[in-house]
């Protein structure tokens, strides 16, 4: 099974093709300042790496956000269309369930061995959003079991891991970031000694907040390496959505909030 | 079943607020002509909001393209190209419709043309009328352009004039939305005024003899405003229909006006008008007498050419495909015409 994914959320455009959940072909643009110019020629780049042509591919895969409002449509405009014209499915994906995948998998030996002791490991990526606020989610990660509806698994070792999610997407303002955390912790069954790893760009933006959380407790973790979206982890989540059989019935951007044009 | 001398376009058109897709036989033929209005959302902030218009091209696009194959009863399969506005727009809304076409022209292998909005307004008369040729003054007046523009016997295009300020229709649009009259406001003044007397109350004529080709709305908007501002009882309910009337009198005059004054000036006896407030049956019926008086033939299309649509970008589509005149996939989105 071939699947082509992209992401266009953030300022780095990726492709990225997979064969039966095996990275065959990647094309990272860096700064894709001209997306829409780029666009079509990073798929078809990507393709010929691959040595496919574009109606050999069995699935579509696309990064919805929250992100650049210009880059997500134009890579949610491209991908749905090729789907429909090629008759192919196409699967959307929340970009914190991508953050969370790639958290979870640098994280790995830790969350092996906090899972396997019996303490609560909770993955809460953060996205700056502007405007003083952070989008943010939890995922928990547990020892999986047949037909789980999570958004992706991981093999650590001989065992197979589950990340799900856990909550709704959260949107605060950053200086009451630690309460709501707290709150919504709490609210989805973790207790005082449930231990909660961070990623996404947040915690470079807000660095004294997450400094402050870290420097207090133990229970805190930060995972620097997942500022931008990895596509291998949009590849991961489209695989594990096909695998679990949900298809996206409507493939449109996840916006941060609702626009307001006047402030009323 | 389709001709194999037959020539079939898709267009697509999303450069402001309505999603529109049709399909398109040698330019003339329309199969399918759909536009998924926005109005009803823009409604309550009283003009285009871009970031909602764009927010909804991307739930619509999909929705609306099949619906136009559908309607034209064909598969992509017996489409020969795509066609689809890349300029000028609103960028957010632009990227939608381009980001389709490309996937649609990529995926299918069909050819991709890029087309300029205000020149697909320009050859939208050979829709209706397949013999009419180059060598006329157009205008485009809509909430977005007002602008005039001679296009000579091949077709090439010179813009003589173009408003300084508003749009006649973005006039239209803030003046509803000052009287609190709905969105768009063409139409709801354009049957307001048919209760009231134009004559009632008069309006400045701005830039009538200013000696070029440009316009002025900005000013007359500012002028009722005042008016009223100074006289509270123009806003009862019972004077309402009179200011508009009046006001929308002042706008239709200094259009025709200054219309049939450059076309006698560059001495062209045709003249087209498009755009949205072209659908204005005042500026019609005003536009047909001064032809007439005038020794000038008056080309306006039917409403639903005169409005943002897809078929008008397949009928420029079908004539640049048939000069090979064709677009590669790094084709971007601009928000100001090339002309």
């Amino acid at each position: 099974m071939y699947i082509l994914s992209i992401d266009s959320t953030t300022k780095q455009l990726s492709v990225i093709i997979s064969s039966d959940g095996s990275v065959i072909s990647k094309i990272i643009r860096g700064s894709a300042r001209n997306s829409m110019e780029m666009i079509i020629s990073d798929i078809d780049d990507a393709l010929k790496k691959a040595s496919m042509s574009i109606k050999e591919i069995d699935a579509f895969g696309v990064n919805l956000g929250p992100g650049d409002f210009t880059g997500t449509r134009i890579g949610i405009s491209i991908i749905k269309t090729l789907g429909w014209v090629l008759n192919k499915p196409v699967y959307g994906i929340d970009s914190l369930d991508v953050f969370a995948s790639a958290v979870a998998d640098s994280s790995r030996d830790l969350i092996g061995n906090n899972v396997d002791s019996s303490i609560r490991t909770i993955i809460a990526p953060c996205l700056d959003v502007r405007k003083g606020e952070i989008f943010y989610c939890l995922y928990d990660i547990t020892i999986a079991s047949r037909d789980d509806n999570n958004i992706a698994n991981m093999i650590i070792g001989s065992k197979s891991y589950k990340i799900s999610r856990m909550s709704s997407n959260y949107l605060v303002k950053a200086d009451a970031f630690n309460d709501d955390l707290l709150k919504n912790v709490k609210k989805a069954g973790g207790g005082s000694d449930t231990k909660i790893i961070f990623g996404g760009n947040a915690i470079e933006s807000y660095g004294e907040i997450f400094s402050a959380l870290t420097s207090d407790s133990q229970r805190f973790l930060l995972d620097r390496k997942s500022a931008f979206p990895v596509p291998e982890f949009l590849d991961l989540c489209v695989n594990h959505r096909i695998k679990d059989g949900i298809i996206s019935e409507k493939i449109n951007p996840i916006y941060v909030r609702e626009f307001l044009p006047f402030n009323k | 079943m389709k001709d194999k001398k037959d020539i079939y376009i898709l267009g697509i058109e999303s450069s402001c607020d309505d999603t529109c897709a049709a399909v398109i036989v040698n330019g003339s033929n329309i199969l399918s002509n759909i536009v998924s209005s926005q109005n009803e959302i823009h409604q309550k902030y009283g003009g285009v909001v871009p970031e909602v218009a764009s927010r909804r091209h991307i739930e619509m696009i999909d929705i609306v393209i099949m619906e136009a194959l559908e309607k034209a009863d064909i598969g992509l399969d017996a489409i020969d190209a795509v066609s689809v506005t890349n300029r000028p727009g609103l960028i957010g809304s632009l990227l939608v419709g381009v980001g389709a076409a490309k996937a649609i022209s990529y995926g299918a292998g069909l050819p991709l043309i890029a087309i300029n909005h205000l020149e697909a307004h320009l050859y939208s008369n050979l829709i209706e009328n397949p013999e009419f040729s180059g060598g006329f003054l157009g205008l485009i007046v809509s909430g977005g352009h007002s602008s005039l523009y001679l296009v000579d016997e091949g077709w090439n295009i010179k813009k003589v004039g173009h408003t300084v300020d508003d749009a006649a229709g973005e006039a239209f649009d803030k003046i509803a939305r000052y009287l609190d009259l709905g969105y768009p406001g063409g139409p709801v003044i354009d049957r307001l005024a048919v209760e009231g007397d134009e004559d009632l109350i008069d309006f400045p004529r701005p830039m009538m003899d200013s000696g070029d080709f440009n316009f002025s709305f900005s000013g007359l908007k500012t002028a009722l405003i005042y008016r009223t501002k100074k006289d509270k009882s123009l806003m009862s309910e019972n004077n309402r229909a009179h200011l508009v009337a009046g006001f929308q009198k002042a706008i239709v005059d200094v259009l025709v006006h200054k219309t049939i004054a450059a076309a006698k000036k560059f001495g062209i006896n045709r003249v087209f008008v498009s755009g949205g407030v072209a659908a204005n049956s005042r500026l019609r019926k005003e536009f047909l007498k001064k032809g007439r008086e005038n020794n000038i033939e008056i080309f306006i299309p039917p409403l639903y050419l005169c409005m943002d649509n897809a078929a008008m970008v397949g009928c420029l589509g079908y004539h640049r495909f048939k000069k090979a005149s064709i677009d590669d996939l790094k084709i971007d989105v601009y928000s100001r015409s090339d002309f």
